[in-house]
């Protein structure tokens, strides 16, 4: 697959995940925040945001993946930072 | 779902909540030595950490599609592009991306002339690693090139006062960029191995590290012990020479040696000679999917002198049994167990 399909895939794949987990995700991978910051941002405790960012890194390598949007979201679901 | 791929999934979601601890507490010890442990204990972790990291960095590019691409995309891209972009200011989406682009020359900038000070603000821990097969050189912040023996794991921390990096059990040879303000210091076993503009490489394995200088001087010392004496002093390793710490009786040795044929890893060559076959074992299964185990001691010491091709060691598996007085069987997890050739006796 050419890498550009791939970041496309993956931006379909984190549009797909509820609102929460795509801020947490992109306020510390691109507005370079760390998780306390993020945390105080949000109103979450550092912990929830390590688990959103961990649920959206492993929900798009499932993606990528082929896994289907069901499966790829329960197996999200089990990740407890 | 087959055991396999249930096995997989288990891996991809852990690998995933190490990216994100290690990057939350790079500082922690006790972090970064569960993840070795946890790397070391499933070639499958190994390979679902690598393959986390990567998309990690393929990450990095959404930020530049958003910007480049907003303008004149397909609905359905311009949905998730939009989804993705609101979560930042949405009266000011575009210029969040610009900014955050502008931030980041800025920073490449402040690197490139002040060198510490960006690192300081920038480097969290950053895990590399290498599955089986494979060599990897990766490039670190400050310049130095860390080239990575297969299934070697190293974190690398430059946020303090040293260049700290930590690695498991495998092979790494490392060119350190000079600054001597900055000593470089490789945490191997129960060693720390200090240099300042060198070249030197470093193997670790089953209690027994040896370091071997290619270029310039290191000094090796057991890392912290409660009261440190005189007798704690460092060793010194020139050039030329290669320094062994045996961790059980703390024995240590130093000889002169061919440092070319040490470092023939690094084109894949693995050369020995009168080596025993333990050695050369713990080596090779470091290329190799599967594990490979010695059935007995008396067999780990059978000497083996010749090359092993890290591409090809299933190849060199398959004719041990045409060199030394040995078999091979088939082992646990598809690995293979060398046992004692029916034939042979002592």
């Amino acid at each position: 697959m050419l890498a550009e399909q791939e970041l496309e895939l993956i931006k379909e794949a984190i549009g797909e995940l509820k609102s929460k987990y795509q801020r947490a995700f992109v306020l510390h991978k691109f507005d370079e925040r760390s998780i306390a910051e993020v945390a105080v941002e949000m109103d979450l405790t550092p912990r929830m945001v390590r688990t959103y960012i961990a649920r959206t890194v492993f929900y798009c390598r499932l993606r990528l993946d082929g896994v289907g949007h069901a499966e790829a979201h329960k197996a999200m679901m089990g990740i407890q930072a | 779902m087959s055991g396999q791929a249930s096995n997989e999934f288990r891996a991809l979601g852990e690998a995933s909540e190490w990216l994100i601890r290690l990057r939350a507490e790079p500082d922690s010890e006790e972090a970064v030595k569960s993840w070795i442990r946890w790397c070391e204990e499933d070639p499958a972790n190994a390979t679902a950490f690598e393959r986390i990291q990567r998309l990690w960095r393929q990450m990095d590019h959404l930020a530049d599609e958003n910007l480049d691409h907003a303008s004149h995309a397909s609905i359905q891209h311009a949905v998730h592009s939009a989804t993705i972009a609101t979560l930042l200011r949405p009266s000011t989406r575009r210029s969040r991306w610009r900014d955050w682009r502008l931030a980041a020359t800025i920073l490449f900038a402040i690197s490139a002339s002040a060198g510490w000070y960006a690192l300081k603000v920038r480097t969290r821990a950053v895990p590399l690693s290498t599955a089986n097969t494979q060599n990897h050189v990766a490039s670190l912040p400050d310049g130095s090139l860390v080239n990575l023996a297969g299934k070697t794991f190293v974190v690398v921390n430059f946020a303090g006062r040293e260049r700290r990096l930590r690695m498991s059990s495998g092979e790494a040879f490392f060119e350190v960029h000079p600054d001597k303000t900055r000593p470089f210091v490789v945490r191997a076993g129960p060693l720390d191995v200090t240099a300042v503009g060198t070249e030197f490489d470093v193997k670790s394995e089953a209690g027994r590290v040896s370091v071997t200088v290619a270029e310039g001087v290191v000094a090796v010392q057991p890392v912290r012990r409660a009261n440190a004496n005189a007798s704690d002093a460092p060793w010194r390793i020139g050039p030329g020479y290669q320094f062994i710490y045996s961790d059980g009786s703390g024995s240590t040795a130093l000889t002169s040696v061919n440092t070319s044929s040490v470092l023939a890893w690094r084109e894949g060559r693995l050369d020995y000679v009168n080596a025993p076959l333990t050695q050369v074992i713990a080596d090779v299964s470091r290329y190799t999917h599967h594990p490979v185990e010695i059935a007995d001691p008396s067999i780990g010491k059978l000497t083996f002198t010749g090359t092993v091709f890290t591409d090809s060691t299933d190849a060199w598996l398959k004719a041990l049994p045409g060199v030394l007085p040995v078999r091979l069987q088939s082992g646990a997890a598809g690995g293979v167990v060398i046992v004692r050739a029916a034939s042979m006796r002592h």
